[in-house]
C-alpha cells in the first residue's frame, strides 16, 4: 500500500536554503528537513534546530574516565599491591596524570561518537524519502527540503504552496510502499 | 570558495561591501583614540615608575625588566607568527581577525631599543656565567657559547631576524590592502614555511639565552616550546581582548562576527590546553628522574613561598580557564571570554614572573609595585605602537582573497 511521505522539492542556491529555512520554521512547520551534499553554515540556525545535547554526555564519560584512571592507579599502586618502586610513593598525581589524560580521552570520544550514532538514530536501515529520485541529487548538485506528511500544518496544496513560494523547483508529493 | 565577482552580482550586497570598506579604517574613531590616550597615560607612568624603581635598586629593576620584555616581546613576536601561520596554511577563515595581530606585530621593531637595558644589565642579570665561581667545570664548558660578545650579537641577531620577518610578511599583508592582484599574498605564501623555520629557531634559542641561561647550570631541551607555547597563548589572549573591545565599539560587526569570536576562544583554549601539555612534559620527567642538576628548578619554586605562586600559576594558568571556556557558550558570549583571555593574559605574566625571580631570590617571593613598572611601561608603549598602526592601516585586510570566504 503507498503512504504519502510528505512533499519534497529542489534548490540550488544555498543563500535560497538558508531564506526558506527560517520561512518554513516561521510558518510554524515542526517536521521539515534539508539534505545538503555538504555541511551548510547557518543551517541548523535557520531551521530552529535546539543544541544537542552531546557535549554532556562526552563531558561526563570525561570526568567518569579521569576518576577511573585515578582510582585504578591509586587502587592497584597503593592499596591491592603496593610495590617500592625506585623509590617513589604508591601514589601520586605526578605519575598519574599521563593516564588520567589518555582514559579521559579515549571515555570521552567513545561516548561521543557512539552518543552520536544514538542520538541520530542510526544506523538507519529504512527512510520515507529513499525513493525520492530528487535525493540522488543530494550526494550531487543538489540541496533538497522535504516536509513530513505528519506534520500538524501539513496540507498537500498549501505546503506545496509555501515551497514553492520560496524558490523552490521540482516540488513533488513523495510516496512510499509500506509493508 | 566565493569570489568577488559573485559578490557583484548581488546588489545589496555590493553596497554592504562599499560600506565595509569604508569602515575598516579605524583612526578617527574613539577605540584608536581611547587605544591612543591610554597608551600615552600607561607609557608615562610606566617609564617614571620604572626610573624609580631602577635608582631604588638597580639589579632588581633589571630582573623586572627582563619579565617585561619576554611579556611583551613574546606577544609581539608571536603575533607576526600567527599572521604568518594563516598564510602558511591558506586558512580562510582568519582573513578576518588576522589583521590584529599584524598591527600589534608593529611593536616589533621597537625590540632593538627595548633590548638595551638587557644588554647593559648582562652582567646583574646573568651573573651565574658571566662571573662563574673559580673551578666550575660545567660553566667553563659552556663558555663558548656562554660569553657576553656571542651572546649580545646572538640577541641582536634574533631581533634583527623577526623584524625582517615582520616587514616580509606583515609588509606583504599591507601591500595587498593596495594591489589590484594578489601577487603579495602569493609571496607570503611562498615565503611563509621557510621564515616559519626561523621564527621556531630563534623563539627557541632566545627562551634558552634570555631565560634558561639565568640559572645556567639547568637546563630542559623543551623549554623553548614552552617559551614560545606561553606567548602564543598571550598573544592570542591580546588579539581576543582587542577582538571583544572592538565588537563592543560597535566596529568591524561585519567581519568579527560570533562565529569568528568563537573560533579565537577555541584557539585560545587549545593553546592553552597545549601550554598545559607542555609544562607538565617538563615538570613529570624532571619529577621522575629526580636528578640533582634537574630538579633544582623546581625547589627553588616550590619552597619559600614560591609553591604558592606555583599553585597560582596551575589555577589560573590552566584550570579556571579550562573550566571557563570549555563551552561553546561561554566561547560565544563576549562577556566570558573577554574574562577568560584577560586570566589567560594574566597568567602568562605570571609565568614569566615565575620563570625569572627566583632568579632574582629564591629564598622569599619578591613581589611589589617595583615588579609592574616595567610591565606598565612596555605595555603602554605596545598600546601606542598598536593605536599607531591602527591609524595607518585597514583594520581588515580588505583585499584579501580568502576575504569573502571568512564572512
Amino acid at each position: 500500500m503507498k503512504k504519502t511521505a510528505g512533499i519534497s522539492g529542489i534548490y540550488q542556491d544555498p543563500d535560497l536554503v538558508l531564506k526558506a529555512a527560517a520561512e518554513i520554521r516561521r510558518a510554524g512547520y515542526q517536521q521539515f528537513d534539508f539534505h545538503t551534499p555538504y555541511p551548510l553554515h547557518g543551517l541548523d540556525h535557520a531551521m530552529g534546530i535546539k543544541r544537542t545535547v552531546l557535549p554532556w554526555i562526552s563531558l561526563v564519560a570525561g570526568v567518569v574516565g579521569a576518576a577511573a584512571a585515578l582510582h585504578l592507579q591509586w587502587w592497584t599502586g597503593a592499596v591491592d599491591y603496593p610495590l617500592i618502586i625506585g623509590g617513589k610513593p604508591f601514589f601520586a598525581f605526578e605519575p598519574s596524570i599521563p593516564i588520567a589524560f589518555e582514559l579521559t580521552v579515549l571515555f570521552s570520544a567513545i561516548a561521543t561518537v557512539v552518543g552520536m550514532f544514538a542520538l541520530n538514530g542510526l544506523p538507519k536501515w529504512f527512510s520515507k524519502w529513499q525513493n525520492d529520485p530528487h535525493f540522488l541529487r543530494t550526494a550531487d548538485d543538489a540541496f533538497v527540503v522535504t516536509v513530513d506528511a505528519g506534520d500538524p500544518l501539513f496540507h498537500a496544496e498549501k505546503t506545496r504552496g509555501l515551497l514553492e513560494s520560496l524558490g523552490a523547483e521540482h516540488v513533488r508529493t513523495v510516496e512510499y510502499d509500506e509493508e | 570558495m566565493n569570489t568577488s565577482a559573485d559578490m557583484n552580482m548581488s546588489p545589496d550586497m555590493q553596497t554592504s561591501a562599499d560600506m565595509q570598506t569604508s569602515n575598516t579604517l579605524l583612526a578617527g574613531t574613539t577605540f584608536v583614540k581611547r587605544l591612543q590616550l591610554i597608551g600615552v597615560a600607561t607609557t608615562a607612568v610606566g617609564i617614571v615608575l620604572s626610573v624609580v624603581a631602577a635608582m631604588m635598586d638597580m639589579e632588581r629593576f633589571l630582573f623586572d625588566y627582563l619579565i617585561a620584555f619576554v611579556f611583551w616581546g613574546g606577544i609581539g613576536v608571536t603575533s607576526v607568527f600567527f599572521s604568518m601561520l594563516q598564510f602558511l596554511t591558506r586558512s580562510g577563515w582568519s582573513a578576518a581577525v588576522r589583521r590584529i595581530p599584524e598591527l600589534m606585530g608593529g611593536f616589533t621593531p621597537l625590540l632593538f631599543i627595548l633590548l638595551l637595558p638587557i644588554v647593559f644589565g648582562v652582567g646583574h642579570l646573568y651573573h651565574h656565567w658571566v662571573h662563574p665561581e673559580p673551578g666550575d667545570v660545567i660553566l667553563a664548558g659552556k663558555q663558548p657559547w656562554l660569553n657576553v660578545p656571542f651572546f649580545v650579537t646572538r640577541l641582536f641577531v634574533y631581533v634583527g631576524i623577526w623584524v625582517v620577518m615582520y616587514f616580509v610578511i606583515v609588509g606583504n599583508s599591507f601591500r595587498q590592502d593596495k594591489s589590484s592582484d594578489i601577487k603579495p599574498t602569493r609571496r607570503n605564501w611562498t615565503l611563509s614555511a621557510p621564515i616559519t623555520i626561523f621564527y621556531g629557531v630563534t623563539i627557541t634559542f632566545a627562551a634558552f639565552d634570555l631565560l634558561m641561561s639565568l640559572y645556567p647550570h639547568w637546563f630542559s631541551t623543551i623549554f623553548g616550546v614552552y617559551y614560545f607555547a606561553g606567548s602564543l597563548v598571550g598573544t592570542l589572549a591580546v588579539i581576543t581582548i582587542i577582538a571583544v573591545f572592538l565588537r563592543k565599539a560597535g566596529l568591524l560587526g561585519d567581519w568579527l562576527t560570533s562565529d569568528r569570536m568563537h573560533d579565537l576562544g577555541k584557539l585560545l583554549f587549545a593553546f592553552n590546553v597545549f601550554w598545559a601539555y607542555i609544562a607538565f612534559s617538563q615538570y613529570i620527567l624532571i619529577w621522575y628522574a629526580d636528578l640533582p642538576e634537574e630538579i633544582v628548578f623546581f625547589t627553588y619554586r616550590f619552597e619559600h613561598g614560591w609553591e604558592v605562586v606555583s599553585l597560582l600559576l596551575l589555577l589560573i594558568h590552566f584550570i579556571v580557564p579550562f573550566i571557563l571556556l570549555l563551552s561553546e557558550d561561554a566561547k560565544r558570549n563576549l562577556n566570558t571570554l573577554l574574562a577568560g583571555a584577560v586570566i589567560l593574559l594574566f597568567a602568562h605574566l605570571l609565568d614569566m614572573f615565575w620563570l625569572v625571580m627566583p632568579n632574582y631570590n629564591h629564598d622569599a617571593v619578591t613581589i611589589g609595585w617595583m615588579e609592574f613598572a616595567p610591565v606598565i611601561a612596555l605595555g603602554g608603549i605596545f598600546m601606542l605602537a598598536t593605536a599607531w598602526q591602527f591609524r595607518r592601516h585597514h583594520a581588515i585586510p580588505v583585499r584579501d582573497p580568502f576575504l569573502a570566504e571568512a564572512r
